[in-house]
């Protein structure tokens, strides 16, 4: 389901919560106009009833002229009957000059005179049911229409303000990092649920944030509590190997034991490296010159070249540099380099752009292209390079993150690059 | 054979203790560990003493002169950090190479300049320690260029160059790094593993560096038979190398 705006949802109840109330008030307008309406009419017809009476009776069972001015009423003599009370009630009278029956109310009475009883009937025109019915319409339809455009107009201007702090805590949660020094910095609202709410995150965050220092300084205790019996490890079984005795099926649990103990005291290293960098201890920042960097890098790689036997080709800008920390540099180059050579294939190729803006290294590979989200995860590795720990990646990552450097990979005809843009 | 002349040569004090042996202080709490570098120091014919506390250490270093001192600078009782500034105080040129499980760059930095000389981090492998050792060594006692020999090899490890009967042989860069490294370890077998690192350090995974030493071994062997060295590296059982005067 797509999510909708809160301002959307409520503008929305409240229109059909409009609608039904003006409906509502439409029915109640409508019956107690049309109450008024007939009250008044039927006191008109009263009056006049009781006019025609008393000038009938007056005149000795005649209408006088002047009573013609009371239009519309008949007097007929019935037959001796009992006298009935006043009835009301609605009629249509055909009107000849429009031609169109129109709304007219009836009073039916009788008069007794003399002994003998008269039947009188008075119409008067009243108010026609559309033309009350048109006049609510009317007007409710402009309030209707006024109260919406006033409801939509105040809201926006109300919600944008009143929702600001909630929208600045929204903001600042999405930029949130869980791996920085500071806890979040909400602003103060005057908003008693926004401040609730801010206290909420401000307690979420500061216990996730709390939760995550803990566990790296886990990490980072581990990895140091565990140089020292690495150590041990490695230094007896270095002096296990000066054993005269030794026979080759030993040897070969030994080299076997080393290299384990060695993986270990590597994987150990870089996480400690990582935890490093993430604590920023690589702080002093001076200028590298990236090509005798990249030259003396890619000596450590010249077995690789010439195993795969490698087209190794470099566009180098003479003198492009980075103010970064050496130190970091370095990993960060050589990690790249180190992921190019290793898992290129035989006769593949490593390019290598280097600018004072950014610098591409591009190689054949033996792998697919690596997924996006899994590129710089930790520990994630193809199952091919067996011997590394997938943290070269993570590692490269975190120290652009650290100098706010962008890495983008890109895979295109079975070239892989990662380019490094450190300026922009 | 006659290496008399080349033992006249030999200025290099620690290998050979009938001229001067060399005293090293061991600071190390940890039992097991301490254990393997005393073993080490016995094979290496250094002289050496061990301290397990701080207190232990600077009764030591207040009675005697060290060549070297390895300190490790976690010590129950106190940090190693402050027996530099002892040493300092009291104007000791003993080398120092600290050792430690914080690869830390801030007790880096304060122990070299508290007058440390090199700063190991654990776990490390014992020919690294030894390289480490001598170039200390190296440093405490002599300014001049400093040349390594081994049977009628002649190592100049300032200028990188080899010669074999006084003659000039070219080697790649890694191929005498392999050299200089199982010459400087010549009393003990060098692990595969360690001379890998030597070489290439964490840059390449160690499957591959493997092989490829092993290219560069042979190359090198190639080259010292063809100019006559009375040298062999042995290869262990494929878990290390130790050369040898044939």
């Amino acid at each position: 389901m797509k999510p909708v705006k809160l301002l959307t949802l409520t503008s929305r109840n409240y229109l059909i919560i409009y609608l039904v109330l003006t409906f509502f008030f439409f029915a109640v307008l409508y019956f107690s106009i049309r109450r008024e309406v007939y009250e008044s009419t039927d006191e008109v017809l009263y009056n006049k009833k009781k006019h025609i009476t008393e000038q009938f009776k007056r005149n000795g069972g005649r209408i006088s002229e002047d009573v013609f001015a009371y239009d519309h009423f008949s007097i007929r003599p019935v037959a001796g009957r009992v006298p009935r009370s006043d009835r009301y009630s609605d009629t249509l009278i055909f009107e000849p000059v429009d031609r169109e029956w129109d709304e007219y109310r009836k009073l039916a009475s009788s008069i007794e005179w003399e002994g003998r009883v008269y039947r009188l009937e008075i119409v008067n025109a009243r108010l026609e049911t559309h033309e009350i019915v048109d006049s609510i319409i009317q007007s409710l339809a402009v309030i209707f229409i006024l109260m919406v455009a006033v409801f939509y107009l105040t809201t926006r201007y109300f919600s944008k303000r009143l929702w600001q702090p909630f929208y600045s805590t929204l903001r600042k949660l999405n930029d949130f990092e869980v791996d920085t020094m500071q806890g979040i910095d909400l602003d103060v609202s005057r908003i008693e649920e926004f401040t609730a709410l801010n206290k909420s995150i401000l307690e979420l965050t500061e216990r996730t944030r709390n939760s995550f220092i803990n566990q790296k300084q886990f990490i980072e205790n581990a990895s140091h509590e565990m140089q020292t019996p690495l150590a041990i490890t490695l230094s007896k079984l270095e002096l296990l190997i000066e054993d005269p005795h030794l026979t080759e099926p030993q040897s070969e649990i030994i080299q076997a034991l080393i290299n384990s103990t060695q993986r270990l005291a590597k994987l150990n290293k870089t996480l400690l490296l990582l935890s490093k960098i993430e604590n920023q201890q690589f702080m002093e920042k001076e200028e590298v010159r990236l090509k005798p960097l990249f030259e003396e890098i890619l000596t450590y790689f010249e077995e690789q070249k010439e195993n795969l036997q490698l087209s190794v080709t470099m566009g180098m800008q003479q003198d492009a540099a980075v103010v970064a920390n050496p130190v970091l540099v370095d990993l960060l180059f050589t990690n790249l380099i180190k992921n190019a050579f290793s898992h290129n294939r035989l006769h593949g190729s490593v390019h290598l752009i280097v600018n004072d803006k950014k610098c591409t290294i591009s190689n054949t590979s033996t792998g697919d292209a690596i997924p996006e989200g899994k590129l710089f995860q930790r520990f994630y590795k193809q199952s091919v390079y067996k011997d590394s720990w997938g943290l070269g990646l993570a590692l490269v990552k975190k120290i652009c993150t650290l100098n706010q450097w962008t890495i983008s990979y890109k895979e295109h005809d079975g070239i892989h690059s990662f380019t490094v843009q450190y300026k922009v | 054979m006659d290496n008399s002349e080349f033992l006249q040569d030999l200025v290099l004090p620690f290998a050979h203790p009938r001229i001067h042996p060399v005293k090293i202080l061991i600071v190390e709490d940890e039992a097991d560990l301490l254990s393997s570098l005393v073993a080490f120091s016995e094979k290496e014919k250094y002289n050496c003493d061990v301290a397990k506390t701080f207190a232990e250490a600077s009764d030591r270093i207040a009675l005697y002169d060290y060549d070297c001192i390895l300190l490790d600078i976690n010590l129950p009782d106190g940090s190693g950090l402050r027996l530099l500034e002892s040493l300092k105080a009291v104007d000791k040129s003993d080398g120092v190479i600290i050792i430690s499980a914080r690869n830390s760059l801030d007790d880096k930095i304060r122990g070299l300049t508290l007058g440390a000389d090199d700063y190991l981090t654990k776990p490390f492998h014992l020919s690294e320690l030894n390289a480490r050792i001598q170039a200390v060594i190296r440093r405490k006692r002599f300014d001049a260029p400093y040349k390594l020999v081994f049977a009628n090899l002649e190592i100049d490890i300032h200028q990188h160059t080899v010669k074999i009967n006084g003659q000039a042989v070219n080697l790649t860069k890694k191929e005498f790094d392999i050299l200089q490294h199982l010459i400087a370890n010549k009393n003990r077998v060098v692990s595969k593993t360690s001379l890998t690192e030597y070489i290439w350090g964490d840059r390449i995974d160690s499957m591959d560096s493997f092989d490829f030493l092993f290219v560069h071994l042979k190359n090198l062997k190639k080259k010292l038979k063809q100019a006559g060295a009375t040298l062999e590296i042995k290869n262990i059982y494929g878990v290390g190398y130790k050369v040898n005067e044939v």
